[in-house]
């Protein structure tokens, strides 16, 4: 049975690791070091089948395997190979959820220990093992544990973690310790059991069992070779003479420190360490020389360095230094280290902290289990389809794009009557003693004037007087409101609000209805005749809203405009959507009704100077960048974001968002907008004005504007001259939007 | 095959303490879902009620539906796409199923999942 290391065929035999199987073959999987064969340390970690850090001693050999020794300077690449099953939105890796009552990471005989103990009282116990195939890469607070298998990865939640991983040999630091040929006892005694042949093999320290070898008498002083082999072993005897000896092989067994990357992931009491993982242990001598972090290869002589500058306490020399932050997490330089800050500063240090993943994992297995974003469907999701829309993902909705014709579409709402599926946008009930109060702080707008049955258009602004979202307020009576949102913005609009009714201890209730409630936007110069054809005897006036059966279905009808037009909005219960859909089609045939979808809707409320937040804002943008200063009421004693505007009007302010015309076509939104070959800003958004016909836009100037008016007249934009224009574009008086 | 069906429900919103009162003043055999301490949805139950906070918000909601599970379902069709800890018997666990944010409750030999109606289409594609 063979396979490849970097590019060689390689004989293995049955129940080799990747490692003793390369080991038999007289090379090492890495560019050298002490092994330990446990999984402890960096030394045999190599590109496997295209995954980089895979620990050869923990991986099983097959034939056909692909093995490729890291780069002896610089790093692997981290190739993923896991594919991403787009039809669910979730990679390849498999990932298993499961609770338990104690989980017990280690087979050792504390953890078996610890594991009957625990199964005596009742308890449900998962024993995992890595060298079993259950691989534990984090503890995290909770008890939840996370295992890499052969077959995916494994999330066990249990009430009960307890680490029994036992102990890690100590690898020596000192001249030489990087050249291959040097074993730990334990690596020794397992490459001996599969029949390696280690040639003349010396041991320093405590002896492995069952290893045919010559003990040396005294302290390990260096290592000495050529072309990485190890050729020498150089001690120093209790007399204190150093003395020089031949092998190939040499086992140093200089004692142990707890196997506690996982334990050092503790946060909380739903885990306990046991057994040797949680001993304190002899330190090992304070390292003079060599290197003390194989993975990033930090010598003593940085060590040095970095507590020469300054650095004492071991969290800062770990970052000083970047020990402890490579494929081994610490096991292997943790003791040296904590015995060199021991010596330096006579106090020693307790372990740095560690935190998932204790090894590397792909990207895949980390991936495992989690899922893309979910998108929603509206009710009448299906109806669009029927219709031929085109759909696309806005606000984490699934919305019409168009229709087949947006200018269609476009005229069917100047000149007639068109339906809009709203569904989207945030819908939410507030209602308590308090709820005016609420909103007064929460708005920029005065809200106590605000009559029932009469609604306003308002901006939310954060405490930096940015704005973030914008929408409507109906009230309803003394004590209870309905708020919209934008569709994108509706799910943080509502933990805004919830915070800040906790935070002022205000007594409302919060509902989001957005879920609940479907809405059709009817709009267009006969959308009120559709309506008083479907029973609305007196359909709202502008900004009136009202609770009305439309087509027999409980409607709450808001008037407002988005499109220019008279727009009237009917939220209704989601599950007769489809029916009252159905009926403003049937009802309106004859006047020539047909539904719009967002790529119309964009252009038409262009038209307007309408803008869409997160289209046409940026995160600081102020009312008065986009000139609404007149939706905001200084007046006010208070409201979010009321002292940042107070004290930002003070200053001078040269970013504005304006409105451009230019000759058809429309350029591409984002298009720089240049003057005299600098660029001063960019279009956010753009529209050829079937109407009008010419282009409109929205653009930010960064530069070019002073007190209340523009420095300039024209501007330059996808090379032709481009106008700055008043908004609206199109009825600038809004009469339409009254009819 | 998990298969979801809009769930009629009633929704209160209202101090802790008329929400515990609505609870105990309602009839037998009610399935009652306490998503946060003022906010209850109930499921097949559409009134009358009567709740002492004058300020209450109660509405339909036809915005969530639901499935059943027996465990041995749950455990096979649902359970390998949570991420979170189960919840005991009878109490709420809300989290991401398949990355769609659900609602569990547990009783003896069944399992009820709850999600938001818009989403339904995608849990069911992911749960398979």
């Amino acid at each position: 049975m063979r396979f490849l290391l970097d590019g060689r065929p390689l004989e293995f035999a049955a129940g080799d690791s990747l490692a003793v199987a390369i080991a038999r073959n007289g090379e090492h999987p890495h560019h050298g070091g002490c092994l330990c064969l446990s999984g402890d340390c960096p030394n045999c970690v190599a590109v496997v089948d295209g995954v980089a850090y895979v620990r050869t001693c923990q991986t099983a050999a097959k034939p056909g395997m692909v093995v490729k020794r890291h780069p002896a300077v610089g790093a692997p690449s981290l190739y993923n190979g896991t594919p991403v099953d787009t039809a669910v939105g979730s990679a390849l890796v498999h990932a298993t959820f499961e609770d338990c009552d104690v989980v017990v990471v280690g087979r050792s005989a504390s953890g078996l220990a610890a594991a009957a103990s625990s199964e005596a009282s009742g308890h449900r116990v998962t024993v995992l093992e890595a060298r079993e195939g259950n691989e534990v890469v984090g503890v995290y607070a909770g008890g939840q544990v996370v295992v890499r298998t052969p077959s995916g990865m494994r999330y066990l939640h249990a009430h009960k973690v307890i680490i029994a991983t036992g102990a890690a040999e100590l690898h020596p630091v000192c001249e030489g310790s990087n050249l291959r040929g040097i074993l730990t006892p334990s690596a020794a005694e397992a490459l001996t059991a599969a029949d390696v042949d280690l040639g003349t093999t010396v041991a320093v320290g405590v002896p492995p069992a069952g290893v045919s070898c010559e003990v040396l008498d005294g302290g390990l002083v260096r290592f000495e070779g050529s072309d990485g082999r190890l050729q020498r072993v150089v001690v120093r005897g209790m007399d204190g003479g150093v003395s020089t000896h031949e092998c190939t092989t040499a086992v140093v067994g200089l004692g142990s420190s707890p196997r506690d990357v996982l334990a050092r992931m503790r946060t909380d009491d739903h885990v306990e360490v046991v057994g040797p993982a949680a001993y304190a242990h002899d330190l090992p001598a304070c390292p003079t020389s060599g290197v003390v972090c194989p993975c990033n290869k930090i010598t003593v002589e940085d060590l040095q360095g970095v507590w020469d500058r300054g650095f004492r306490e071991l969290e800062l020399v770990k970052r000083g230094a970047l020990l402890g932050t490579g494929t081994c997490q610490g096991s292997v330089c943790m003791p040296h280290v904590r015995s060199f800050l021991a010596s330096n500063s006579g106090e020693t240090p307790e372990p740095f902290t560690a935190r998932p993943a204790s090894r590397q994992v792909t990207m895949g297995e980390a991936a495992a289990g989690f899922y893309s974003d979910a998108w929603r469907k509206s009710p009448l999701h299906d109806e669009h389809l029927k219709l031929g829309a085109k759909m696309d993902r806005f606000g984490t909705w699934w919305r019409p794009w168009n229709y087949g014709d947006h200018v269609a579409e476009y005229w069917a709402v100047r000149e007639g009557v068109s339906i809009g599926d709203v569904s989207t946008l945030g819908k939410m009930i507030v209602s308590g003693p308090d709820a005016i109060e609420l909103l007064e702080r929460m708005y920029p707008t005065t809200v106590a004037d605000i009559k029932p049955g009469r609604s306003r258009y308002v901006l939310i602004l954060n405490e930096r007087g940015h704005l973030f979202d914008d929408g409507m307020i109906c009230r309803e009576s003394e004590t209870r409101f309905v708020l919209t949102f934008t569709s994108g913005g509706a799910g943080f609009a509502e933990m805004w609000m919830r915070d800040w009714i906790e935070t002022w201890g205000l007594k409302v209730h919060v509902l989001d209805r957005t879920m609940a409630l479907a809405a059709i936007n009817v709009t267009g110069p006969l959308a009120g005749q559709l309506l008083q054809r479907l029973g609305v005897d007196e359909p709202p006036r502008f900004l009136q809203h009202l609770h009305r059966p439309v087509a027999g279905i409980a409607c709450h009808i808001m008037r407002l405009s988005f499109t220019g037009e008279a727009s009237f909005e009917l939220h209704h219960p989601a599950n007769r959507s489809v029916e009252l859909w159905q009926a403003l089609l049937r009802e309106g045939r004859d006047l020539g009704i047909k539904p719009h979808g967002l790529q119309a809707l964009f252009g038409l409320r262009l038209e307007k100077g309408h803008v869409i937040v997160g289209m046409d804002t940026e995160l600081d943008t102020t009312p008065r960048r986009i000139a609404h200063d007149w939706a905001v009421k200084m007046s006010k004693p208070d409201f979010l974001g009321r002292e940042a505007l107070e004290r930002t009007l003070k200053l001078p302010d040269a970013r504005r968002l304006v409105g451009l015309t230019m000759e058809s076509p429309a350029p591409v939104e984002g298009s720089p907008i240049w003057r005299n070959g600098e660029i001063l800003g960019h279009v956010t958004t753009s529209f050829t004005s079937p109407l009008l016909g010419h282009a409109v836009m929205l653009g930010w100037l960064k530069r070019g504007w002073s007190g209340d008016s523009p420095d300039l007249e024209t501007v330059e934009v996808d090379g032709r001259t481009a106008v700055l224009a008043e908004t609206p574009f199109y009825d600038p008086t809004g009469a339409r939007a009254r009819m | 095959m998990a298969r979801f069906d809009t769930l009629h429900g009633l929704r209160v919103v209202a101090n802790p303490t008329a929400l515990d009162s609505v609870v105990k003043a309602l009839p037998s055999g009610v399935t009652v879902l306490r998503i946060a301490p003022d906010d209850l949805l109930l499921i097949g139950y559409i009134g009358p009620l009567s709740c002492s906070d004058p300020h209450a918000i109660i509405e339909t909601d036809l915005g969530f539906s639901r499935a059943w599970f027996t465990r041995t379902e749950f455990d096979q069709i649902v359970r390998p796409h949570m991420e979170w800890a189960m919840p005991p018997d009878g109490r709420l666990g809300q989290g991401l199923i398949a990355g769609v944010g659900s609602k569990v409750l547990i009783d003896a030999a069944t399992v009820l999942v709850v999600c938001p109606t818009a989403f339904v289409h995608e849990l069911e594609g992911r749960l398979g």
